[in-house]
């Protein structure tokens, strides 16, 4: 079943280890009413933050805290390290990989200091999302802690 | 064409990226932001974040096709704006 989906869908890993949850747990409504785009959150238990998906890295914000990868088929996918952690301008943030890599799924591009986070932003949580929001077809999400694949995507060509 | 200059003390992150693309994607034509010389469509939430705005960054909005009376001036706010 899952090898028919592959063909034309996008599996999204967990971004972080920790409790994959909804859009709608996280304290931002830029991220829990979906205006930048369907995805998921995880609430992370180790400072690792990997590409949830293989393909480009498009840009790494200046202060480490988000970074977008863009697949072969288009996908643009947008995670965002904590909330209101842009107010840390990088400390804390530490990036693996540089903008314009071409990395596969897994690849470790930032490390974070969670303690730091917890103490100086709003929330931990970290929202992964396409923010490209018509090609995405339908997105299911798996809950759970350290599921192996965090969300389903079926891709709009 | 309109001249902007980034106000926002972080620069254009997600929030303001998100409020402009929400506002270019109801106009049927084209928006185009250019800094220096390079060109990023204005609909596309991570093409505006791989700008890597910060604070007193200048660039142009473009917006071209039918309808498009007034939206340079609204998207010049939003990113104008201070929203942290």
């Amino acid at each position: 079943m899952f090898g028919l989906f592959k063909k034309k869908g996008e599996v999204l890993l967990p971004a972080m280890k920790g409790e994959v949850v909804g859009l709608d747990q996280v304290p931002d409504a830029v991220f829990s009413q979906r205006m930048l785009g369907d995805g998921y959150a995880v609430i992370p238990s180790e400072g690792v933050v990997i590409a949830p998906v293989s393909g480009v890295v498009v840009q790494i914000f200046p202060t480490n805290h988000a970074f977008g990868i863009v697949t072969d088929s288009g996908l643009e996918v947008l995670v965002h390290i904590g909330i209101d952690t842009v107010e840390m301008k990088g400390e804390g943030f530490k990036r693996l990989v540089e903008v314009d890599t071409k990395v596969t799924a897994g690849t470790p591009i930032i490390e974070v200091d969670l303690a730091l986070v917890k103490l100086k932003a709003k929330s931990a949580i970290t929202p992964v999302v396409i923010t490209n929001k018509e090609k995405v077809k339908s997105l299911k999400v798996n809950f759970g802690i350290n599921p192996s694949e965090a969300a389903l995507i079926e891709v709009n060509t | 064409m309109i001249h902007v200059t980034i106000k926002n003390r972080s620069g254009i992150h997600a929030r303001p990226a998100s409020i402009f693309v929400d506002l270019a994607s109801k106009f049927a034509g084209t928006v185009t932001l250019i800094k220096n010389e390079k060109r990023f469509n204005g609909k596309s939430i991570m093409s505006i974040m791989s700008m890597a705005l910060r604070e007193n960054d200048t660039l142009e909005i473009l917006v071209e096709g039918e309808g498009s009376e007034g939206l340079e001036d609204k998207l010049k706010a939003i990113l104008e704006a201070v929203h942290d």
